[in-house]
């Protein structure tokens, strides 16, 4: 059986850096077999995560550290973020209003939510040591 | 009916977190400049992220409560299936073409 592909990318904490990750969710999606919109999707998810990163747990500090790794395991594809900038609680993110005239909507938590519904399944951490990780999973249909 | 002065604003290419500051800049511009009649021709935009949505929202809003507008036209599927998403599709007046969407704006 063919090895199952493994992509690594590591970057600093910086938004000039959203474009060579897009690229490079590009081609594993490719390689993994996914079709446009459902590497539209992954590439989004992983943009939102790493936007997250960069905007609050480094603050806009472009010296952080980003590993993104992405596997494929059977008929799933596994993204997993690392950073090592303030822990993120998922709790203290609210959930966007995305109905209902405009005068109600709020959109604070958009990204987190876009990783959500973009992604079969979204969990965050946050380990002492290691720092936050998040890890995505798209499954393959 | 006589037709209206649009201010038409057509960003290339990523609407990420790097890109959304440059349209907020823009788009804010032209309000200050009373042109209080916006439309977002998005054919030339690959990507948006939850920060270009934010930036059209944000306008969307400055627009209407100087008397004026924002639509959109131009919508790439996969563009649209996020705005959908979002539920953007309510807020905003959305067209398939420019033609269509600047003969909407009609006072």
């Amino acid at each position: 059986m063919a090895k199952a592909p493994s992509y690594h990318l590591t970057i600093s904490a910086d938004l000039s850096n959203l474009a060579a990750v897009a690229d490079f969710i590009a081609e594993f999606s490719r390689a993994s077999g996914l079709d446009d919109r459902e590497a539209y999707h992954v590439q989004m998810a992983t943009d939102e995560a790493i936007t997250n990163i960069v905007q609050h747990a480094y603050h806009g500090r472009p010296d952080g550290r980003i590993d993104i790794s992405c596997e494929r395991h059977g008929d799933e594809l596994v993204i997993e973020i690392r950073d090592k900038g303030k822990p993120f609680d998922p709790s203290q993110i609210s959930t966007p209003r995305v109905k209902g005239p405009l005068s109600r909507r709020t959109i604070g938590g958009l990204g987190v939510f876009f990783m959500k519904k973009l992604m079969d399944s979204v969990e965050f951490s946050h380990d002492a040591k290691l720092g936050n990780r998040v890890r995505m999973v798209k499954r393959i249909r | 009916m006589k037709t209206t002065q649009v201010t038409v604003v057509r960003p290339r290419g990523r609407l990420d977190a790097a890109g959304a500051p440059a349209l907020d800049t823009e788009l804010r511009q032209h309000l200050a400049l009373g042109h209080r009649h916006l439309l977002v021709d998005l054919s030339e935009t690959s990507y948006i992220s939850s920060n270009g949505l934010r930036v059209l929202l944000a306008s969307f809003k400055a627009a209407r409560q100087s008397g004026g507008t924002l639509k959109l036209c131009c919508l790439s599927a996969r563009l649209a299936e996020i705005f959908e998403m979002a539920g953007f599709d309510q807020v905003f007046d959305i067209y398939g073409t420019r033609t269509a969407a600047e003969g909407a704006f009609v006072e």
